[in-house]
C-alpha cells in the first residue's frame, strides 16, 4: 500500500473539518430514523414462498382493509416480510385493560376493608373511628367500582369493530374481569386473521411467524435502550480515562467514539434502516470497536519513540485501514446476506455498524489522528 | 519450514487444542442430543413466544414470585420444557418449543387460568376458592418462641361459607383438611406400588393404601387408586378394572416412567392420559396421634401433588365445636411449626416458604398482579430452518471475506491457514460454550461474526507487528502487539458489559455475551495461539533472513 503521508501536511486543522461536516449530517438525519416494530409497536408477519409476489398491490390492500398508513411489505428471494404499524384501537384497548386492572387491584383492597372492619364493628357497634373508616372504604369501593366500569366500556368501545358488542355483568367483578381479559385476547386474535386474510389473495403460503409489540412493551423497550447506549458510554469513558490518563488524547478518543456513533444514527436516517431492540447490540458493538483505531493511534503517536510523530501516525494508520477494512468487509457481507435473506435482526446490526465504520475512517484519521499528533507536538515544542 | 511437532511443543497452541478437544467431548456427551447437539433458540428450531405485561411494574422479589407460579402452572400441566423468562421489572415472556395453535392455546389458557382452591374433610367440601374473601388472605410474618419457629396465615370468609364450614367439620377435631388446587375430575390415579413403602414412617402397604384412598375421597367425585406392581403381576386385574369404568371416567394420571405397554392399553380403552414427574406422584405421609388414645398412630397423607393435594393442616378443636357460643367464626387461620430439627435460620426460612405456600393455595395460587396475555410470536419450523440455514452462510462467508483480506494484504498464503484455523476454532468454542450454558440465537450468531470482522484486528496488529517490523527480537515485537490487542479487548468488554447485564432487551443479549467471549478468547487462547503459529513459522525465516543479510554488511 503507497499512500502519500498526509500527516506531514502543514495545515491539520483543516483535516478536521471533514469529520465535523460528518457530524453535522450526522446530527440532522438522526431525526429521521424509522423505528421497527420492536421500538414503535405493531407487527411484524414473515412468511416463506418462492413466488413471485406483487408487493406494492399487497400493501396497498393491506392498507385499505386494515385502515393503517404504509404499511411495509418487503421482499426477499425466501419469502416476504411485512410490517403493519400499531393498531389505535388496539393500542386504546390495551390501555384501557391496564387501568382496569389497577380499579380492580384497588377494589380488591377495599372490599377486605368492608369486610375487617365489619366483623369489628360487631365487637364494637358504636366505635367512631371504625365507623368513619367504613365509610372512606364503602366510597373507595364504589369508585374503584365505577372506574372498573368505564375501563371495560372504554376497552370494549375501542374493540367494538373486532368482536362486536359484548354483553357483561356491571356489578359482578370476577365476570367483568374475564370479559375484560378475553375481548382483549379475542380481538388480537381477530386482528392477527384479518391481516392473514388480507395477505391470502396474493401469495400462497401454508405458515408464517406472526409478532404484536404493544405500546407498553415498545416504550419500556425504547427506555432500556437508551439508558443502555449512555451507560456504554459513560464505562467506555472512564476506561479510556483510566489508560491514558491525560485529559486531551482522551477526550479526542471518546470524541472519535461520539462521532462514528452519531455518523451511524445519521446514516440510517438517510438510508432509512431502522433502529430496533437488535440495533442495540451494533451500537454498543461501533462504541467498543470504533475506538481501537484511535487507541493504536494514540499509543503509538504517544508512547512509541521509533522515527518521527508523523511516520508513526501514518504506519498506524497503515495498520488501521487494513483493521477497519477488515471489519467493514465483515460487516458489508453480513449486511448484505441480510437484505437478500431479509434477517431484521442481522440487518439492523449490520447497519449500525457498517456505516459507523465508514464514519470511523473519517473521524479517526482526519479527525482523531491529527488531533493527538498536534497534542504531541505543542508538548513537544514545550 | 517448521515441523508439525515444533507447533505442538508450543504452550499455547497445545492449549487451544485442548480447549477444543474437552469442548467436544462436552458437547456430545452433555449437550442436548440429536438432531440439535446443543441450546439453540426458537428462531432457528421452532417455536413461540408468549408476551405477558405485568399491571403494573414489581419489585425483584415480586417478578421471581410470579415467574415461579407461571413456572409452577404450566409444569403442572405436563407442558414440557417451558421457559419463563422476566423482561425488566413489567414483562415475561413464556417460551414453549412449539408451534401448534392448540398446545400454544392451551399455554395461553393455563397461564390465565386461575387455579380452583378446594378444602375437603371427611370427603365433604368444607371449604372453595369462591368462599375466600379476596384481599383477606395474610402471612403472618415467623414468631419464634424457645427456639420452635411457627408460622401463620390468617383468611377471612363469607357469612354463607362460615355456617357451612362450622357444620362439616362438626366433632372432626384432629382431622385433615385436604386442601387442593385444582383437583382434577373424571380421574383416575395409577400409582406405582413402590411409592407406597415408607420405610421411616413404618407404614405397612394397607395403610399408605388407605390413607391415599381417604385423601383421594370426595362423595361422588372421589378419585379411584389402584396400584400396579412394576413387575406387571398384577396388570390383568387391573386392566379388568379399567375396562369396566372407561364409561365413567375419562382421564387416567400416571408417572412419566408407567410401564410402555400400561399406558397403551389404557390409551386403547379411550383413556386421555395425563402424566406427571414421579416426584409429584410420590404421596408424602404424616403420623397422626389421637389425644384420646395415644399408642394407636393413624397416617394421614400430607401432599400428593398428583391429584393437586398440597397440603392437609389439622382442624383445631377449637373450630369444631359448631355454634357454641352463639357467634359464627369467619376469620380463620392455618399455622404449624417448621420441624424441630432444623437449624434456626432453616426454620425460619421454612416458615416463611410454608406460609407463602399455604396463602398460594388459598387463593387459587393468583398471581401477586393482574396480567395481560399479548399476542404470541410464533417461528414456523421452516422459517428456523431458513434462518439457521442463512446464519451458517453469512458466517462462512465472514470468515473467507476476512482471510482473503489478509492474504493480499500481506500477500502471504501461508497465512491463509493459521487465520482461518484460529477464526473457526473461536467460532467453534464461542459456539459450544453458549450452546451448552446458555442459548444460540440470531443475536448470538451476529455476535459472532462480528467477534470475526473485528476479533481480526488482533491478527492483523500482530502480524504487522511480527512480520513487517524491524529488527527487534520477536518476544518483544509481540509483547508490544498485545499490549494494544488488550487494550482492544477489554473496551469492546466494557461497551457491552450493559447490554449483558441488562434483563430488559433478553433478545439481544446474546449478542453480548458472544462479543464479550469472543474478545476473552481472542485475548487469552486464540490470538496467542496465532502469533505462536506465526512467529515459529516467520520468526525461523526471519533468523536466517537476518543472519544472510549481516554477512552481506560485512
Amino acid at each position: 500500500m503507497n499512500l502519500t503521508n498526509i500527516y506531514t501536511y502543514k495545515n491539520l486543522k483543516i483535516l478536521m473539518l471533514i469529520p465535523i461536516a460528518l457530524m453535522f449530517f450526522g446530527i440532522y438525519f438522526s431525526y429521521h430514523i424509522p423505528f421497527d416494530t420492536s421500538l414503535a409497536g405493531g407487527f411484524s408477519i414473515s412468511l416463506l414462498t418462492n413466488q413471485s409476489v406483487n408487493t406494492a398491490a399487497l400493501a396497498s390492500n393491506l392498507s385499505s382493509t386494515l385502515h393503517v398508513a404504509n404499511p411495509e411489505v418487503l421482499k426477499s428471494p425466501g419469502g416476504i416480510s411485512i410490517i403493519i404499524p400499531m393498531n389505535s384501537s388496539l393500542a386504546e384497548a390495551e390501555k384501557d385493560l391496564i387501568a382496569f386492572y389497577a380499579y380492580k387491584s384497588n377494589y380488591t383492597s377495599y372490599s377486605f376493608n368492608v369486610t375487617s372492619i365489619g366483623i369489628a364493628l360487631q365487637h364494637e357497634p358504636n366505635n367512631s373511628t371504625l365507623l368513619a373508616q367504613l365509610a372512606f372504604s364503602k366510597k373507595g369501593l364504589n369508585e374503584s367500582l365505577l372506574g372498573m366500569q368505564n375501563a371495560l366500556s372504554n376497552e370494549l368501545n375501542a374493540l367494538k369493530p373486532f368482536v362486536g358488542s359484548i354483553s357483561y355483568n356491571a356489578s359482578n367483578v370476577e365476570n367483568m374481569s374475564r370479559v375484560a381479559q378475553s375481548a382483549y385476547t379475542q380481538a388480537g386474535n381477530v386482528y392477527e386473521q384479518k391481516i392473514i386474510n388480507a395477505i391470502k389473495p396474493f401469495v400462497k403460503f401454508s405458515s408464517y411467524s406472526y409478532e404484536e409489540v404493544t405500546p407498553t412493551m415498545s416504550s419500556f423497550f425504547l427506555s432500556q435502550l437508551r439508558t443502555i447506549i449512555i451507560a456504554a458510554f459513560i464505562l467506555i469513558s472512564i476506561a479510556v480515562f483510566f489508560i491514558f490518563r491525560s485529559p486531551i488524547p482522551s477526550l479526542a478518543i471518546i470524541f472519535g467514539a461520539g462521532n462514528d456513533l452519531i455518523i451511524a444514527l445519521g446514516a440510517m436516517g438517510l438510508f432509512k434502516i431502522p433502529l430496533g431492540i437488535a440495533s442495540v447490540g451494533g451500537l454498543l458493538m461501533l462504541i467498543g470497536y470504533s475506538i481501537d483505531t484511535e487507541i493504536l493511534t494514540s499509543i503509538r503517536i504517544l508512547k512509541r519513540h521509533e522515527g518521527t510523530p508523523e511516520e508513526r501516525a501514518y504506519h498506524a494508520m497503515k495498520t488501521g485501514l487494513t483493521m477497519t477494512t477488515t471489519a467493514i468487509a465483515t460487516f458489508a457481507t453480513l449486511f448484505a446476506v441480510s437484505i437478500i435473506a431479509y434477517v431484521p435482526t442481522y440487518y439492523e446490526i449490520a447497519g449500525v455498524v457498517l456505516f459507523g465504520l465508514i464514519g470511523d475512517l473519517f473521524t479517526t484519521w482526519l479527525g482523531n489522528a491529527p488531533m493527538i499528533l498536534l497534542y504531541k507536538k505543542r508538548k513537544e515544542r514545550r | 519450514m517448521a515441523k508439525l511437532i515444533d507447533y505442538l511443543k508450543d504452550r499455547r497452541i497445545l492449549s487451544l487444542i485442548i480447549i477444543v478437544l474437552l469442548l467436544l467431548v462436552l458437547d456430545i456427551f452433555y449437550g442436548a442430543g440429536p438432531p440439535y447437539y446443543l441450546h439453540f433458540g426458537i428462531e432457528f428450531t421452532n417455536g413461540t413466544q408468549i408476551p405477558i405485561t405485568l399491571e403494573q411494574p414489581v419489585n425483584p422479589d415480586t417478578m421471581s414470585r410470579i415467574i415461579s407460579i407461571l413456572q409452577q402452572r404450566v409444569s403442572t400441566y405436563g407442558l414440557k420444557q417451558v421457559t419463563v423468562e422476566g423482561i425488566g421489572n413489567s414483562n415475561i415472556y413464556v417460551i414453549i418449543p412449539s408451534t401448534s395453535g392448540k398446545e400454544i392455546n392451551a399455554t395461553i389458557n393455563i397461564i390465565q387460568s386461575q387455579g380452583v382452591f378446594e378444602g375437603i374433610v371427611n370427603g365433604v367440601e368444607a371449604l372453595n376458592g369462591s368462599d375466600i374473601l379476596s384481599g383477606s388472605i395474610g402471612v403472618v410474618p415467623p414468631t419464634t418462641f424457645n427456639g420452635n419457629v411457627s408460622w401463620a396465615v390468617d383468611f377471612f370468609v363469607t357469612q354463607s361459607a362460615a355456617e357451612r364450614f362450622a357444620k362439616v367439620v362438626y366433632g372432626q377435631a384432629n382431622k385433615p383438611l385436604y386442601m387442593f388446587l385444582d383437583r382434577p375430575t373424571s380421574s383416575i390415579v395409577l400409582i406405582n406400588a413402590t411409592l407406597l413403602k415408607n420405610a421411616s414412617l413404618q407404614l405397612s402397604f394397607q395403610q399408605a393404601l388407605s390413607a391415599l384412598q381417604s385423601a383421594a375421597s370426595f362423595g361422588s367425585e372421589s378419585i379411584p387408586v389402584e396400584v400396579y406392581e412394576p413387575n406387571g403381576s398384577n396388570w390383568n386385574s387391573l386392566y379388568s378394572f379399567f375396562a369396566a369404568h372407561n364409561s365413567s371416567y375419562r382421564n387416567v394420571i400416571l408417572a412419566k416412567n408407567t410401564p410402555k405397554f400400561m399406558v397403551e392399553n389404557l390409551t386403547r380403552l379411550n383413556y386421555s392420559i395425563v402424566y406427571v414427574s414421579v416426584q409429584n406422584m410420590t404421596p408424602e405421609f404424616e403420623p397422626v396421634s389421637n389425644p384420646l388414645n395415644p399408642t394407636s398412630t393413624s397416617y394421614i397423607v400430607s401432599s400428593w401433588p398428583a391429584i393437586g393435594l398440597l397440603s392437609a393442616p389439622l382442624l383445631s378443636p377449637g373450630v369444631t365445636n359448631g355454634l357454641s357460643n352463639g357467634s359464627l367464626i369467619q376469620s380463620y387461620q392455618i399455622s404449624g411449626y417448621a420441624p424441630p430439627s432444623l437449624p434456626l435460620e432453616s426454620k425460619l426460612s421454612y416458615a416463611q416458604q410454608q406460609s407463602e405456600m399455604i396463602a398460594s393455595i388459598l387463593s387459587g395460587g393468583a398471581l401477586p398482579v393482574h396480567i395481560i396475555v399479548g399476542t404470541p410470536k410464533v417461528i414456523p419450523p421452516t422459517l428456523g430452518k431458513h434462518f439457521l440455514y442463512i446464519s451458517a452462510i453469512a458466517a462462512i462467508l465472514a470468515v473467507a471475506v476476512v482471510t482473503l483480506i489478509i492474504v493480499i494484504r500481506y500477500r502471504r498464503a501461508f497465512l491463509v491457514l493459521p487465520i482461518m484455523l484460529t477464526t473457526f476454532t473461536e467460532l467453534f468454542i464461542i459456539v459450544s460454550v453458549i450452546g451448552l450454558i446458555g442459548t444460540i440465537d440470531l443475536a448470538a450468531v451476529a455476535g459472532m461474526i462480528a467477534v470475526v470482522g473485528t476479533g481480526v484486528d488482533a491478527q492483523i496488529i500482530i502480524t504487522d507487528e511480527l512480520i513487517t517490523g524491524k529488527s527487534e527480537a520477536m518476544k518483544f515485537k509481540l509483547g508490544n502487539a498485545f499490549y494494544i490487542v488488550w487494550a482492544d479487548a477489554i473496551l469492546l468488554i466494557i461497551a457491552m458489559l450493559p447490554l449483558l447485564f441488562s434483563t430488559s432487551l433478553v433478545d439481544i443479549v446474546g449478542f453480548a455475551e458472544s462479543a464479550i467471549l469472543g474478545a476473552l478468547l481472542g485475548v487469552l487462547v486464540t490470538r496467542p495461539a496465532y502469533g505462536a503459529i506465526v512467529s515459529i513459522h516467520y520468526g525461523e525465516k526471519g533468523e536466517e533472513k537476518k543472519e544472510e543479510k549481516k554477512e552481506g554488511v560485512v
